[in-house]
C-alpha cells in the first residue's frame, strides 16, 4: 500500500515523515513513545500522521490521556482535514485540539480527577477507559454543545462559519457516549429499542447529529442498518422529524468512506492478523446493508467496485499475513526467547483462516486453499526440533487445512 | 417450580437449515448413564456434548441443538461429522473413550487429560496435564496415608487429627501396621490384602475428588465454584438488571442451588463411609460394585458443571454475565430420574421438570472466522480444567 509521507507545506516536516515512513516497526514504535512522552506534540503529530494505519495494525499500547479519552467513540469518522467536507457525517482531525482545550477550561479541578483516573494506563485499558470516559463525557458533551467558538478556532484551518454545527454534533454525541459505548462493547448487536430510544434523545436534541450517530453505530455493529431502516419512517416524539434524510445521509458517508482511495484497503492492512478476519465480516456485512436489494442501482454499483477492491484487499492481506507472520517465523525464529514460538505461529495460523473464511464470502476460494495447502506442506517437511514436536506440527496442519489432513499426518499418511 | 433444564428459543435459523439431522425434541434421561457423559470438546459446535454407550453403534453423542432450540441431537460419530468438523483433539477423544469398558466421568477425564499431555489441545493443555498428573499422584499418595491414619484413630483411639500436613513417623508406621493386623480376622482379610484394600480405596476418593482430608479436593472445590458463580449471577442481576436475560439467570441460579443441593447430600453419604473404615474395608471385600458407586455418585451428578464453571470464570468473558449465561444456558445438565433413587428424600420430583426457555444470542460466533478463536479458547478451558 503506498501512501503519501505527508501533505505538510514543510519540506523539513515532509523529509522527516518520508524518513518515517521507511523506518522498520520497532524504531516507529520508539518514536511515537517518545512523541507521547512529549508535553507539547506540536508539529510531532503531523509527523506521524501518515503512519496511523501502521500504528493500527501495531497497536502500541499509547497512554491514555483525557485528549484521547474525550474523542475515542469518534474514532471511525476522524478524518484529515484535507478530506473533510462540511455536511458530511465525519469529523476532521483538526478540531479535536480546540475541542479538547474547551473541555478543559469547562471542567476546570475535575478534569485533574480524570486525568488521575486514566494515568499510568494506555488506551487498551478498556474498562478503564469507559469508568473514566463515565467522568468525563457527559460533562464534556454540555460543555462542548454550549460553548462559544474558541479563541484558536483558526488553527484548525477551518471557517469560524463551520463551529457551531461541529460543537453540537461533538457535544450531542458525547452526552450519549456512556450509553452508545455501553451498546457497543457487549460483542451482541444492541437491542432495537434502545437504538431506538438513543437516536430520539440524540434527534430531539441535535438532529444534525444523527447521522453522526449512526455512522458511529453501524460501522461497528453493520447490521443496526436494517434496525434503522425499519423506525426510519416514524417521527420523532413530537416532532415533524424522522430518521429518514440523516439515514441517507449517513448512508451516503459510510459509502463515500469506503470509495475513498486505499479506504478499504487501509481498513483490512491497517489491523493485525488477530483481528482482520473480524475486520473482513464487518466491511463485508456493512456492503452487504449497503447494497442490499432495497438500494438504489447506482449505489449497488457503487457498492460492487467497493467489494471488488475488498476482495483484492483480502488477498494481499492474506498473502503478506502468511509470508511475513507465518512462513518467515516458521523457518527462523523457533529458535528465538520469549513468548511460546509455535504458540505464536499458532496464533497467526488462525488469523489466516479467519481471514481467509471471511475473505470466500467476498470473493473465490482457490487462492486460499493453494497458498493454505503450501504453508501446510511447509509445516510438514520442517524438521523436528526442541522447539517443534510433531503435536505441534499436527496441530499447524489442522489450522491450517483440517482436521482430516491432521489425523492422516498423525497416523503417518504423510 | 425448581429448574432443571435451560431451554433456548431458535434465533439463527439460517445456521440451522443446512443440518438434515433427526432432532429429539422432548428429552428426559431415566438414568445418569443414559444421560451420558460429558466431553471436554475443544470443537465449537460440539460444546456441551455428552457421550453414552450405544448398542448398535458402540458410543453415540448427545449435543445441544445448535441453534439454540429445544431438543438434543443424538448422533453417532457419522452424525457427528455430519454436523461439524470435529477437532483432532475431539477425533481421539471419542476413538479412545469408545474403548474404555466402563464410560465414567472419571475415566473420560483420565483421557482427556491424556491427550493433553500429548500437546493436542495446545502447549498450555499438555504443561496443565502434566503439572496435573504429578499433582494426581502425590494426592492418592497422601490420601492413601491418611485413609491409613483415619483406621489407625478408628482402632486405637488417641486424639490424633488426621489431616493433610501430618508428617510420616516410624512410630506412625508401627501403630498402622498394628491396626491393620488387628482389623484382618474382622474383615477376614490378610493384612497385605488389607493394605491393598486401602490403596484402592484411597485412589477412588482421590481419584473421585472426595479425599476428605486435603485443603480443596476436586468435587468440593468444584461445589465452591458453583456455589461462587450463582452469588455472582444474583449480583449481577441485581446490579444490572436485564429483561431479556432475567429469567434465564434466575433460572440457572435455581438449577445450581438444586445441584449443590444433591451434591451435599451425595458427597456426605461418601464421606460418610469413612466414618468406619473397618466396616468400608468389611463392605469393600463383600461387595466392591456398592462402594465404588457410592464414592462415584457425587462425580457422576456434577458431570458438566467443570465446563459451565471454567465458561464463567474464563477471564475473556468474566466481566460480562450476560453473554457467560447465553452460553451456558445450554450446558446446564438435566437431573435425570435416577437421582431421586440416589437421594432418597433429598429431592422433590419437581425438581426434574424442566423449566423456561431463553434467547441464544451468542451462536453465530460458533462459525465463520470467529470459530478459530473459539477453538483456541476452549484449548484454553482444557488448560484450565485438564
Amino acid at each position: 500500500m503506498t501512501r503519501q509521507p505527508t501533505r505538510s507545506s514543510d519540506p523539513a516536516i515532509r523529509a522527516i515523515s518520508r524518513t518515517l515512513m521507511e523506518a522498520g516497526d520497532e524504531r516507529v514504535l520508539q518514536i511515537v513513545r517518545m512523541i507521547d512522552g512529549m508535553a507539547d506534540r506540536g508539529l510531532a503529530d503531523e509527523m506521524i500522521a501518515p503512519l496511523r494505519p501502521r500504528l493500527a495494525r501495531l497497536r502500541p499500547p499509547r497512554p491514555l490521556t483525557l485528549d484521547r479519552l474525550l474523542f475515542t467513540i469518534f474514532d471511525p469518522i476522524i478524518v484529515p482535514v484535507t478530506r473533510w467536507r462540511p455536511g458530511t457525517a465525519t469529523l476532521p482531525r483538526t478540531v479535536l485540539r480546540s475541542l479538547a482545550a474547551t473541555t478543559r477550561a469547562g471542567l476546570g479541578s475535575a478534569a485533574r480527577a480524570i486525568e488521575e483516573t486514566v494515568k499510568g494506563h494506555t488506551v487498551n485499558d478498556r474498562d478503564v477507559a469507559l469508568e473514566a470516559g463515565g467522568l468525563l463525557w457527559p460533562g464534556a458533551g454540555e460543555i462542548i454543545f454550549a460553548a462559544p467558538a474558541p479563541l484558536e478556532w483558526e488553527t484548525t484551518g477551518l471557517n469560524m462559519s463551520f463551529y457551531p454545527p461541529l460543537a453540537r454534533v461533538v457535544g450531542a454525541l458525547l452526552t450519549e457516549a456512556v450509553t452508545l459505548e455501553t451498546m457497543l462493547s457487549g460483542g451482541r448487536d444492541p437491542d432495537p429499542r434502545a437504538i431506538s430510544a438513543l437516536l430520539e434523545r440524540i434527534g430531539l436534541r441535535a438532529p444534525e447529529a444523527l447521522p453522526v450517530a449512526m455512522v458511529l453505530l453501524v460501522t461497528r455493529a453493520p447490521s443496526l442498518i436494517a434496525s434503522i431502516a425499519q423506525m426510519a419512517a416514524a417521527k420523532l416524539v413530537g416532532s415533524e422529524v424522522t430518521l429518514r434524510p440523516a439515514l441517507d445521509q449517513a448512508i451516503e458517508t459510510l459509502t463515500a468512506q469506503l470509495e475513498q482511495a486505499d479506504a478499504v484497503e487501509e481498513r483490512i492492512h491497517s489491523v493485525s492478523l488477530a483481528d482482520v478476519g473480524s475486520a473482513v465480516r464487518r466491511v463485508s456485512m456493512l456492503l452487504q446493508q449497503l447494497g442490499d436489494d432495497s438500494a438504489p442501482a447506482p449505489r449497488r454499483e457503487r457498492i460492487k467496485a467497493i467489494r471488488r477492491q475488498l476482495d483484492a484487499s483480502c488477498r494481499s492481506r492474506f498473502a503478506d499475513g502468511l509470508t511475513t507472520d507465518f512462513i518467515a517465523p516458521l523457518r527462523s525464529n523457533l529458535g528465538v526467547a520469549g513468548d511460546d514460538p509455535v504458540e505464536r505461529l499458532e496464533d497467526a495460523a488462525r488469523g489466516l483462516r479467519a481471514l481467509e473464511t471471511e475473505a470466500r464470502g467476498v470473493g473465490g476460494g482457490e487462492t486460499y486453499d493453494k497458498l493454505l495447502r503450501q504453508a501446510a506442506e511447509i509445516v510438514r517437511q520442517t524438521p523436528g526440533a526442541d522447539a517443534m514436536g510433531r503435536a505441534d506440527k499436527v496441530r499447524l496442519v489442522e489450522i491450517l487445512v483440517g482436521p482430516e489432513a491432521a489425523l492422516a499426518m498423525l497416523e503417518g499418511v504423510f | 417450580m425448581v429448574a432443571n433444564e435451560i431451554f433456548t428459543q431458535a434465533r439463527h435459523p439460517t445456521y440451522v437449515a443446512d443440518i438434515n439431522l433427526p432432532l429429539t425434541q422432548s428429552y428426559h434421561p431415566s438414568s445418569f448413564v443414559e444421560r451420558g457423559v460429558a466431553i471436554p470438546v475443544t470443537t465449537p459446535a460440539l460444546l456441551g456434548a455428552r457421550m453414552r454407550p450405544a448398542q448398535r453403534t458402540g458410543t453415540e453423542f448427545i449435543i445441544p441443538n445448535p441453534s439454540g432450540g429445544r431438543g438434543v441431537y443424538i448422533l453417532d460419530w457419522g452424525g457427528v461429522r455430519q454436523l461439524c468438523r470435529p477437532t483432532v483433539h475431539d477425533t481421539l477423544l471419542h476413538q479412545r473413550v469408545g474403548r474404555l469398558p466402563n464410560m465414567t466421568p472419571s475415566g473420560v477425564r483420565q483421557i482427556a487429560r491424556e491427550i493433553a499431555g500429548e500437546g493436542l489441545a495446545g502447549r498450555d493443555a499438555r504443561r496443565a496435564a502434566d503439572a496435573a498428573a504429578q499433582a494426581d499422584a502425590k494426592r492418592v499418595l497422601l490420601a492413601n496415608f491418611l485413609l491409613l491414619m483415619t483406621l489407625v484413630e478408628q482402632v486405637e483411639p488417641t486424639g490424633m487429627v488426621v489431616q493433610e500436613a501430618m508428617k510420616r513417623t516410624p512410630e506412625l508406621e508401627l501403630r498402622a501396621r498394628q491396626a491393620i493386623r488387628q482389623i484382618a480376622p474382622r474383615v477376614s482379610a490378610h493384612p497385605t490384602a488389607i493394605a491393598a484394600d486401602l490403596e484402592v480405596l484411597a485412589s477412588l476418593f482421590a481419584h473421585g475428588g472426595l479425599d476428605p482430608w486435603g485443603q480443596s479436593p476436586r468435587l468440593i472445590r468444584l461445589v465452591a465454584r458453583m456455589r461462587d458463580f450463582r452469588d455472582r449471577l444474583i449480583r449481577d442481576a441485581q446490579q444490572t438488571p436485564d429483561e431479556a436475560r432475567g429469567g434465564l439467570a434466575a433460572s440457572l441460579v435455581t438449577s445450581i442451588a438444586t445441584f449443590i443441593r444433591c451434591a451435599e447430600i451425595l458427597i456426605a453419604k461418601a464421606h460418610g463411609r469413612l466414618a468406619d473404615v473397618v466396616g468400608l474395608l468389611g463392605a469393600w471385600h463383600a461387595t466392591p460394585a456398592d462402594i465404588q458407586t457410592t464414592i462415584a455418585r457425587p462425580d457422576w451428578l456434577l458431570d458438566g458443571w467443570e465446563q459451565i464453571c471454567l465458561l464463567a470464570e474464563d477471564p475473556a468473558s468474566v466481566h460480562d454475565s450476560h453473554a457467560v449465561i447465553e452460553e451456558v444456558a445450554q450446558l446446564v445438565p438435566l437431573l435425570p430420574r435416577e437421582a431421586m433413587e440416589w437421594l432418597g428424600g433429598g429431592l422433590t420430583p419437581d425438581a426434574l421438570e424442566p423449566s423456561q426457555r431463553a434467547m441464544e444470542q451468542a451462536m453465530p460466533r460458533r462459525h465463520g472466522g470467529a470459530s478459530f478463536g473459539l477453538v483456541a479458547r476452549n484449548e484454553k478451558l482444557r488448560a484450565m480444567g485438564v
